[in-house]
């Protein structure tokens, strides 16, 4: 007996993706040794959705279960964006997909070239691609009309990806690699940047800290932490100004381009939308409301006009 | 016992320290250029200044920031003095900002004539002290009271504040009565 996560026909972004997993404690913590991920007909996955997906599989895969990838043969929209965007490549080789893996990726084929569609790119832990943010920049302004705009999202989206990708490196933690990912969305004229990590999750590094470093802070719920650490940074599992203006400097650019910014940990999830000069918190959801999935997955979306 | 006019090592992050490259990021990349600059000071003892040009730099993220230039500015001040220069854009200003801040470590930064002392927010006293010394380019403890108008204890106190935070030089001299002179000098 499988734990069966049905992926609907529908444009499926991380909410989207979490209410799938919605039963019980999630496919991580469930008692089936095995895992089903099924791309319905019809189902489009956003880039953001797709870097989770293929986070939970390989997290699956790594602690013993067999994971199967189910797509339908007469739809193959889905499954040939996800080839084109490097989601094959970077899926461990034990996961099963249906009908049948590509045989050769067609990322590699189109790497670097579909202007706004970026590949996932894998955040080798122990190894930094230094041109990471740069190429992630210039593959957004390329779907961009020339303009002052253009400058500031591309200057926005760099220092997002460098905070964001260099978080990962310091400190996820994982034997797992990190993923980092663009879209350019051209009809809704957005962008969405995801960058996700299979380490313990944000809070769970830094709330043991806090009786030590930032004992001012205990009393703090998991959102208004967080908060905390978007508005005022500072935050860090190596104590007061050793770093922790990372997240605050995203949330700075997040407000900027008035991005919607979502923070995925394993037990806790915060939306924000940030508007020039304020950020105010969407949404929060804590343990015992989700599944859990490990890692810290941070998402922006932002229109480009 | 200090040259009148300090020796200052002149680094340019571009070319010196990231071999062309004008992209800047993460802490990994900041502590590997901050030990390169150290290694490059130790080998000028005499320089009392390590001024930081950042012309040609594009991007110069706040984890590259901190880890690089506000961690070394931590690790010299009270003994040398160090300043950034040339920074092109207002991001990389505001990203070395940032780290100052969070660092709770002064900075002295050059973009023009006029220096900026960003970082942690500064008295509106402080403010005018540093301007006389970045005036005068060096100033005495009693010089600086009349100056100013206020105590010279006052103004000493301040002073030893500002070397020891890293946004002036001391140096000591003999004075004309016998004994030693405090001075403080612009780091520039």
């Amino acid at each position: 007996m499988a734990y069966r996560v049905e992926l609907p026909s529908r444009w499926i972004n991380g909410l989207v993706f979490e209410n799938a997993l919605r039963e019980d404690s999630g496919p991580i913590e469930s008692q089936e040794a095995s895992v089903v991920f099924s791309v319905a007909s019809g189902a489009a996955l956003m880039v953001d959705a797709s870097v989770r997906l293929l986070s939970l599989s390989n997290q699956l895969r790594h602690k013993g279960k067999r994971v199967t990838l189910e797509f339908c043969r007469q739809d193959t929209s889905t499954y040939d964006y996800l080839d084109r965007i490097g989601f094959f490549r970077e899926l461990h080789d034990d996961i099963v997909v249906h009908p049948e893996r590509p045989s050769f990726s067609a990322a590699s084929r189109y790497f670097g070239g579909n202007p706004g569609v970026v590949e996932i790119r894998r955040l080798r832990l122990g190894e930094i691609d230094h041109e990471a943010p740069e190429r992630l920049e210039r593959a957004l302004m390329s779907a961009l009309p020339q303009g002052e705009r253009r400058e500031r999202v591309g200057s926005a989206a760099y220092y997002l990806f460098s905070e964001l990708i260099g978080n990962v490196h310091e400190h996820s933690c994982s034997a797992l690699d990190g993923y980092a990912a663009l879209q350019v969305y051209r009809n809704g004229n957005s962008a969405r940047i995801a960058v996700s990590d299979s380490g313990e999750g944000l809070l769970e590094t830094l709330r043991p800290c806090l009786p030590e470093k930032y004992p001012e802070l205990v009393h703090l719920d998991s959102t208004a932490l967080l908060m905390h650490g978007l508005r005022r940074g500072g935050l860090s599992r190596k104590g007061k100004g050793q770093g922790g203006d990372g997240l605050h400097r995203c949330a700075a650019y997040a407000m900027e381009l008035e991005a919607n910014l979502d923070i995925r940990m394993p037990a806790h999830s915060l939306r924000v939308n940030a508007k020039q000069g304020s950020l105010r918190k969407a949404s929060a959801q804590a343990r015992g409301n989700m599944p859990r999935i490990g890692g810290t997955h941070v998402v922006l979306d932002f229109r480009l006009d | 016992m200090y040259p009148v006019n300090p020796v200052a090592l002149d680094i340019r992050l571009l070319t010196d320290i990231l071999d062309g490259r004008p992209e800047a990021w993460g802490s990994e990349e900041g502590t590997n250029a901050r030990e390169k600059i150290a290694r490059a000071a130790a080998a000028h003892p005499e320089a009392m200044i390590i001024r930081i040009s950042l012309q040609g730099m594009r991007r110069v993220d706040t984890s590259f920031a901190r880890e690089c230039v506000v961690e070394l500015a931590c690790q010299f001040r009270g003994r040398r003095g160090v300043c950034v220069t040339e920074i092109a854009s207002k991001d990389v200003l505001d990203n070395l900002n940032a780290a100052a801040v969070t660092r709770d470590q002064p900075l002295v930064v050059w973009n023009s004539k006029e220096p900026q002392f960003i970082g942690p927010k500064l008295s509106d006293d402080t403010r005018d002290i540093l301007r006389l010394v970045t005036k005068r380019g060096e100033v005495g403890t009693a010089e600086a009271a009349k100056i100013l108008g206020k105590q010279v204890n006052n103004v000493s106190t301040r002073l030893k504040r500002l070397s020891n935070e890293g946004l002036v030089l001391r140096r000591d001299v003999n004075a004309s009565t016998g004994g030693l002179e405090f001075r403080y000098l612009s780091i520039q």
